[in-house]
């Protein structure tokens, strides 16, 4: 079952997010971005849960493009836990993305891999139809 | 001449648009809608659009949007326009720009400044990187239509 987040999952979401950030996050790093997911209203967080367990997640936010007025969904976190990996839960958290951009009349998806993910995330992406447009660039 | 970069208002989107054909060619533009969001832009807490003046002409333009996102916690600085007149570029211009808008993020608090660029704008991407922004990641994208 795919379904909102809730705070209760919020043990599971760290592990997962530090699976797919490789680093270690605070509890106090976790709420405050949890709470700034629940006070978005463009944003949002969608758990996976098998067996009462939560394997899998999904962050989605709806951006408005500049140029011609429109809107774009943006998959902003997608993670699978290591053992459930392969069995199509992937599959069914980017269906369910493509779902949710038509609902917001979106033109489309998009989405930000970050270098290092080529050889796992990108043949991924690709089989899905996402073509790879440009860079993201970063000054601290 | 004088050179300035100041805040935007509603009244430059006339002399901002032809910019903002330069810097989307391959697209039809919608400048009624187009205009509707320059003006929420203007009039937005969480947005900063800049034009550069040179001699009462605006030949450069540039916005950030503050956004959070769930990768970090705090606040950073996504620039989502920038473009200077084609005539007029390699003279400086854009540098002022971003050098602008990266002082005002930075009295914001705001922790660092995003922007993406396609494979397609390989001298941007110079620039970028002279102005010490790194490529971190590959953009990826889907038309649902």
């Amino acid at each position: 079952m795919i379904r909102k987040f809730e705070y209760s999952d919020k043990s599971s979401i760290q592990r997962l997010f530090e699976l797919l950030t490789d680093s270690k996050i605070s509890d106090s790093d976790l709420m405050n971005r949890l709470d700034f997911i629940k006070n978005s209203t463009i944003d949002s967080l969608y758990v996976y849960v098998l067996n009462d367990s939560v394997i899998a997640l999904l962050g989605f936010r709806v951006r408005e493009n500049i140029e011609e007025n429109s809107r774009y969904g943006e998959i902003s976190a997608l993670v699978v836990d290591s053992d459930y990996q392969k069995q199509g839960i992937g599959k069914q958290l980017m269906e369910f993305a493509d779902q949710i951009a038509c609902d917001f009349n979106c033109k489309g998806t998009w989405l930000v891999s970050g270098f290092g993910r080529e050889e796992k995330a990108h043949p991924f992406y690709k089989s899905f139809g996402y073509v790879s447009t440009g860079y993201r660039f970063v000054k601290q | 001449m004088e050179v300035t970069v100041r805040k935007a208002t509603e009244n430059d989107f006339e002399n901002v648009y032809p910019l903002f054909e330069q810097l989307w060619p391959d697209k039809k533009l919608d400048k009624v809608a187009l205009e509707i969001v320059f003006n929420r832009g203007v009039n937005s807490n969480t947005d900063e659009l800049f034009c550069l003046d040179y001699s009462n002409e605006v030949i450069g333009f540039c916005a950030y949007a503050i956004v959070n996102n769930l990768w970090q916690a705090g606040y950073i600085s996504y620039m989502y326009a920038m473009v200077v007149d084609e005539k007029q570029r390699g003279k400086g211009y854009g540098t002022m720009l971003i050098k602008e808008s990266l002082k005002d993020s930075r009295d914001k608090g705001l922790k660092r400044m995003e922007l993406d660029s396609g494979f397609q704008r390989e001298k941007a991407h110079e620039f970028y990187k002279k102005l010490g922004f790194e490529k971190r990641a590959f953009l990826f994208s889907y038309p649902l239509e």
